[in-house]
């Protein structure tokens, strides 16, 4: 595929967490990611909590500067921009976020919260940028007697569809969205989810799109990774990923949807305890702690993504020519080495 | 959001008990502040002598009908030195308090916001200055500034930098936990515009607060240097060299001593009542528990 909008490089990041100088501390939040989003595509990212799903996103907004690696955003590596050109960046670049209640300066009305990106930008003037604000308001479904209200008068869902109007008033090419829906009612979900298709359609806008919901991820995403401890344990085109997982993470978390049908009800359980903390990493493949179908050499072997052909990877060692004839079923042979995917 | 909504129907004044025994705090306050502050603007209208005015005829005469409050030593209307003295103590507690107020905020502000090393030498030197009791800081400031009543303001007001500082660090830091500040860097916006237009706004409320119950402080400092003749200097009325010069006629005209003690008690206690009563009615969390 050519020219990827943004490409996250062997980005690491590890947190000080302090302790005396020759004992310091250190967490990795992020191991070696790589990451890759078409102009126009949605890239969702699963995974629970403490994966290191919103450093990613804060890592690809520029907020956090990665430990190692590159971030290439329309062919410029962003970690390494001086403060004055990564501004400017940044109006291709712009982000929803989770909390609602806090996403908005609470003394700004939501003319003044939608007229900012346009000041700092220096996008058009006067009468002209009260154009745009209106036009933003109208993509998401709101009309301008929203214009003098406080973000308290607004609901949940009004917000989010406020802080998207926020993200797309600068008509950026990338929208980071760090789960956007989860702190929604179940019925606003749904409308705001289609609300950004709808808007991804309009606008040709890529999409990161982060959320420890499967279900979300699966309706939004043209390509998804799935993430465990720091780690893309799985990559590929949603369908590939959600129809035939091939790392036993992404299988657990799958079964773990509850099925409506009680006959189909899984009654074992897929994954044991909570997920490993992350300056405590487990040896080996950091999943074999709680891996269902773990090996003895997966506590002392850390897997490589393994590709699996039609841009499908997976890091798990069943995929190694050494094991693959003892695998569970559900695990596909890889590619010859050398096929390129 | 309804909970919002619920706080915004319950408005503050009235409804139940509470509400009211918090608003009469703030009215008792708001009266003493009143009359301190309404003395000192007016002092030249409502006094019915000229405080400088000598006749050692009618020296030490206690109160009577032509001088309410008393004469002193030299025969001044002591009613009318208090109330010009009133003037002192609003005028250095104002500028005092305005001093520490910008210089505190801008030095919590700064080191909230950057954080780091930053933050680290700001708030050891702050730390420094709050290590010595206040008056004696105050002292060894005049003592190195001169004595005069500007240089009064001077000291008590970077007595109040390190208070204001580490009260607008603190607000600053709880407001960069906030998510719309997060918006504000991805948007793009510079660091002078997220403090400026983010940050400020949203710190500005226990600032002020925070400054009412320094006035308090500011008027009982003042006096103290007067007092120990470091701050307004004679002839000039001050309550804190007043009350001075009264010390030493304790036995033969008590008013002297008696009078601008009073005075300062309505000043101290006024502009407390008023900063905490301000305070209550600010604080989201004691709202909540009402």
């Amino acid at each position: 595929m050519a020219d990827p909008l943004l490409q996250v490089q062997g980005v690491s990041k590890t947190f000080e967490l302090g302790g005396a100088l020759w004992a310091r501390r250190w967490l990795h939040a992020l191991d070696h990611v790589d990451l890759e989003i078409q102009r126009g595509q949605t890239l969702g990212i699963v995974g629970e909590t403490g994966s290191g799903k919103s450093t990613v996103c804060r890592i690809v907004l520029g907020l956090v500067r990665p430990s190692a690696g590159r971030v290439i955003f329309d062919d410029q590596d962003i970690t390494v921009l001086p403060a004055a050109q990564m501004r400017r960046v940044r109006r291709q670049m712009q982000a929803v976020f989770q909390d609602t209640s806090s996403a908005f300066n609470p003394r700004q009305t939501v003319r003044e919260a939608l007229l900012a990106p346009l000041e700092v930008h220096h996008v058009g003037s006067g009468e002209h940028r009260l154009d745009l604000v209106q036009e933003a308001l109208q993509h998401v479904g709101l009309d301008v007697s929203f214009l003098d209200r406080h973000p308290h008068m607004l609901s949940g869902g009004q917000r989010q569809r406020v802080a998207i109007a926020r993200a797309i008033i600068l008509r950026p090419s990338l929208v980071v969205a760090d789960e956007p829906t989860s702190a929604l009612d179940v019925s606003v979900q749904a409308r705001i989810l289609n609300l950004f298709k709808e808007i991804q359609r309009e606008l040709r806008l890529a999409y990161l799109f982060v959320s420890h919901n499967l279900g979300v991820i699966r309706y939004v995403s043209d390509v998804v990774a799935v993430m465990y401890l720091g780690r893309v344990v799985e990559a590929g085109p949603v369908e590939r990923v959600f129809s035939a997982p091939q790392h036993p993470y992404t299988r657990a978390l799958l079964e773990a949807i509850p099925h409506a049908d009680p006959a189909k009800r899984q009654r074992d359980v897929p994954i044991l305890g909570e997920i490993p903390s992350a300056y405590r990493m487990p040896s080996g493949c950091r999943f074999h702690s709680r891996c269902p179908v773990a090996m003895e050499i997966c506590a002392r072997e850390d897997p490589p993504l393994y590709p699996l052909g039609g841009g499908h990877h997976a890091a798990c060692l069943w995929h190694d020519s050494r094991f693959s004839s003892g695998a569970p079923s559900w695990i596909t042979v890889p590619h010859a080495p050398g096929v390129t995917t | 959001m309804s909970v919002q909504l619920a706080q915004r129907e319950r408005h503050w004044v009235g409804r139940s008990a509470v509400h009211w025994r918090r608003f009469r705090l703030l009215l008792i306050g708001g009266c003493l502040v009143g009359l301190v502050v309404l003395s000192a603007i007016f002092a030249d209208v409502i006094s019915p002598y000229s405080p400088y005015d000598i006749d050692v005829a009618i020296k030490l005469q206690p109160p009577n009908r032509a001088h309410w409050l008393g004469t002193d030593e030299f025969g001044r209307d002591v009613l009318s030195r208090v109330i010009h003295a009133a003037r002192i103590s609003v005028k250095v507690a104002a500028v005092a308090v305005s001093v520490g107020l910008i210089g505190g905020g801008v030095i919590g502000i700064a080191a909230g916001y950057f954080g780091g090393p930053v933050d680290m030498v700001l708030m050891r030197f702050m730390e420094l200055l709050f290590s010595f009791p206040a008056i004696l800081l105050a002292i060894v400031l005049m003592a190195v500034l001169g004595t005069s009543i500007l240089n009064a303001m001077t000291a008590i007001g970077i007595i109040f930098i390190p208070g204001f500082s580490r009260l607008a660090r603190a607000a600053t830091q709880d407001v960069l936990r906030q998510q719309y500040i997060e918006a504000a860097h991805t948007i793009g916006m510079s660091d002078v515009r997220i403090l400026t237009r983010e940050i400020l706004p949203n710190i500005i409320t226990p600032l002020f607060v925070e400054a009412m119950a320094a006035f308090a402080y500011a008027v009982l400092l003042e006096s103290s240097l007067s007092f120990l003749g470091l701050g307004a200097q004679p002839p000039e009325p001050s309550w804190g060299n007043m009350l001075n010069t009264g010390r030493g006629f304790m036995d033969q005209a008590p008013w002297l001593g008696v009078v601008p003690g009073m005075a300062m008690l309505i000043g101290v206690l006024g502009f407390n009542l008023l900063g905490d009563g301000l305070r209550d009615v600010f604080d989201p969390r004691l709202r909540e528990a009402a």
